[in-house]
């Protein structure tokens, strides 16, 4: 095997278990199949921050940084090993999955659609502008110089010339330094790894809820829809950027339904997350927080309620600060030109940022596929039948988030309707692919289909 | 619902099979035409690379595959580069005036981009109006052909600035 696989595999195990490690130190109790995909993807941002830490006290990058600082991150959540004992004691037991055959079609047709989203990012170049002009940039610099701070930002010939894209977020940036650092040096590979984790991540969170056949078919309308497919293997901020938001999301729901208070704290972590990969999510976290505060103070104690919307708040405004505050004060040589397109609020323009969201992006099959159509008739059928919305707290984070979006839209003068705040529609597809799963319809069609396919009658 | 409720093989369980290769088989082929967005998706970012998969695989140089993805905003950069001697601060030319004999957009006008395609050079944006006055290298574009110019060559500077100014104020 070649040694940029090897390092590739030892760094992607180092990542899920510092995530696993992570969730079993707050002590989240849940399903494996729903830990092992948010295993991974928090593994991944806390391995980030880790390298970013080392940069911040001016150790250079290197493969010894990436490997040190992954280590040193995994040591952390050691410190609380009996809650990591008795929170993970569940991920070695013998696997329970006894798949079906319909269960081998879905998997073999979802396994397809993963082997040529793998191939593709690995096989493939960079290419979106976007991309292009600032995270690769920056990133193939910084693995070159051993800096952050790299010749991008200091050479005469980009002075003045690099807008907001080489300013962005860092969690792209820093996931392809590591790729560099291993040897992968012009791909992104670990765009699919991103991705076939949120398909999973998703998936669990539909089987915890529905028939594993809606499971099945919803996921594959989730991972085949038509705008997100691509980019699964494309790089840029908002598929992982989604991923988080939505374990956040599911993690939050979860916590609050369950009285789980440890999920809140979880849920920070990948709120967090969220807001290391795109640097308008905090305003987003704030919204979904504002609209579960009736939830969390009726499902827990008010201390208890305000301290884990403090926590999601605190972590989610403290990674934001890490890179948009401290980093960019203390430590770049220039400023993104970020706070000279912030505009005041205008209803006037807000009206016609919602109404060219609908026209152009929301309303666009091409975009969506037939997701938004679905859960509209969905929820309104369900509206009229078992008078009442199920899932509140989910469709209240779809509606807080668009909400946010077009919020965005209207008080950033560079947001641009049919491209931020089309890729913002990221975070709320596999939200709404959630609520149509937790419908009373299709709870009902889930008893019957279990009841017809175990031959009893429903 | 638990798996282990489920019977791992029955003929309810079959028949479900099939209802789930028909919707993926209707989901992802030509079958509804315009009605149906997900087959075209599939087409054109899946199935397309599986069609070509062994004669891509074939192509493993980063550079061939950088080529396949960004065709002239490449090759561009590539030819001026190869051209441009010591002392030379090359001026990048507007994108409007790039893009005329483009398909594409011409990306490599962008100082970002031709940086991220051959490396720091010594050049200039058109837009950095405070550094433009030291260029002294200017692009020259024609149907099928490129080529440098340089004060006191055959091509008149002030003039060549001029369509630069005119197409690179457009915007």
């Amino acid at each position: 095997m070649k040694s940029d696989v090897l390092l590739l595999v030892l760094m992607l195990l180092m990542q899920w278990t510092l995530g696993l490690l992570t969730i079993g130190a707050i002590g989240y109790r849940t399903e494996r199949s729903f830990m092992l995909p948010l295993g991974l993807l928090l593994g991944m941002f806390l391995h980030s921050v880790a390298m970013f830490g080392a940069q911040l006290i001016n150790i250079p990058l290197s493969l010894q940084t990436l490997l040190v600082s992954g280590g040193v991150a995994l040591c952390l959540p050691l410190l609380r090993w009996k809650s990591i004992q008795s929170t993970l004691s569940g991920l070695t037991i013998s696997p329970r999955f006894r798949p079906t055959l319909y269960d081998v079609v879905l998997l073999g047709f979802l396994g397809y659609v993963a082997y040529m989203v793998v191939w593709a990012s690995w096989y493939w170049p960079v290419t979106p502008f976007d991309a292009m002009a600032g995270i690769d940039l920056v990133a193939r610099y910084a693995a070159k110089d051993g800096m952050i701070v790299n010749q991008v930002f200091t050479d005469p010939s980009l002075q003045g010339q690099l807008s907001n894209q080489p300013f962005y977020a860092p969690f792209a940036m820093l996931m392809q330094v590591m790729m560099k650092l291993i040897g992968y040096h012009h791909t992104q590979i670990w765009v699919s790894i991103v991705a076939l984790c949120f398909w999973w991540l998703v998936w669990s969170a539909l089987q915890q809820r529905t028939h594993p056949l809606i499971a099945g078919l919803l996921t594959v309308l989730f991972v085949l829809t038509p705008e997100m497919l691509g980019y699964s293997y494309i790089l840029q901020t908002d598929f992982a950027n989604a991923a988080f938001f939505t374990g956040g999301c599911l993690v939050m729901a979860r916590a609050i339904e369950e009285q789980q208070g440890s999920g809140l704290y979880l849920a920070a972590v990948a709120f967090a997350a969220a807001c290391w990969s795109r640097t308008e999510t905090p305003l987003l976290v704030l919204f979904v927080v504002l609209v579960s505060m009736p939830a969390l103070l009726r499902q827990f104690s008010v201390g208890k309620g305000l301290g884990g919307a403090a926590a999601i708040l605190g972590c989610s405004g403290a990674s934001f600060a890490l890179w948009n505050v401290i980093f960019f004060n203390w430590y770049l040589p220039v400023r993104p030109s970020t706070a000279e397109q912030l505009q005041g609020f205008d209803g006037g323009r807000f009206l016609d940022v919602v109404s060219t969201s609908w026209s152009s992006v929301l309303s666009n099959t091409e975009l969506w596929g037939w997701v938004i159509w679905i859960f509209l008739a969905v929820m309104l059928a369900d509206a009229i039948i078992n008078r009442r919305i199920s899932q509140p707290l989910v469709v209240g984070f779809i509606i807080a988030t668009l909400l946010g979006l077009w919020i965005v839209g209207t008080i950033f003068s560079a947001a641009v309707v049919e491209q931020t705040l089309r890729r913002g529609m990221f975070k709320i597809i596999p939200l709404l692919i959630v609520a149509i799963a937790g419908t009373g319809i299709v709870s009902w069609s889930s008893q019957v289909l279990t009841s017809w396919e175990a031959g009893r009658r429903s | 619902m638990s798996s282990a409720q489920r019977p791992v093989f029955h003929v309810r369980g079959l028949a479900l099979t099939v209802v789930v290769i028909v919707l993926l088989t209707v989901l992802v082929g030509p079958y509804l035409g315009d009605a149906n967005p997900y087959a075209s998706s599939f087409q054109a970012r899946i199935e397309l690379y599986r069609t070509k998969l062994d004669s891509l695989n074939r192509i493993r140089g980063w550079r061939d595959r950088t080529y396949m993805r960004h065709m002239a905003n490449l090759e561009i950069p590539e030819y001026i580069v190869s051209k441009l001697r010591p002392g030379d601060t090359l001026l990048l030319p507007p994108i409007e005036y790039g893009s005329q004999f483009m398909v594409t957009k011409a990306l490599w006008t962008d100082p970002r981009i031709f940086t991220w395609m051959v490396g720091f050079q010594p050049v200039v944006a058109w837009r950095d109006t405070a550094r433009r006055s030291s260029a002294n290298t200017f692009v020259v574009l024609e149907a099928n052909t490129i080529w440098l110019t340089r004060p006191g060559g055959s091509t008149n500077i002030d003039s060549l600035l001029d369509v630069y100014r005119t197409l690179g104020g457009k915007r």
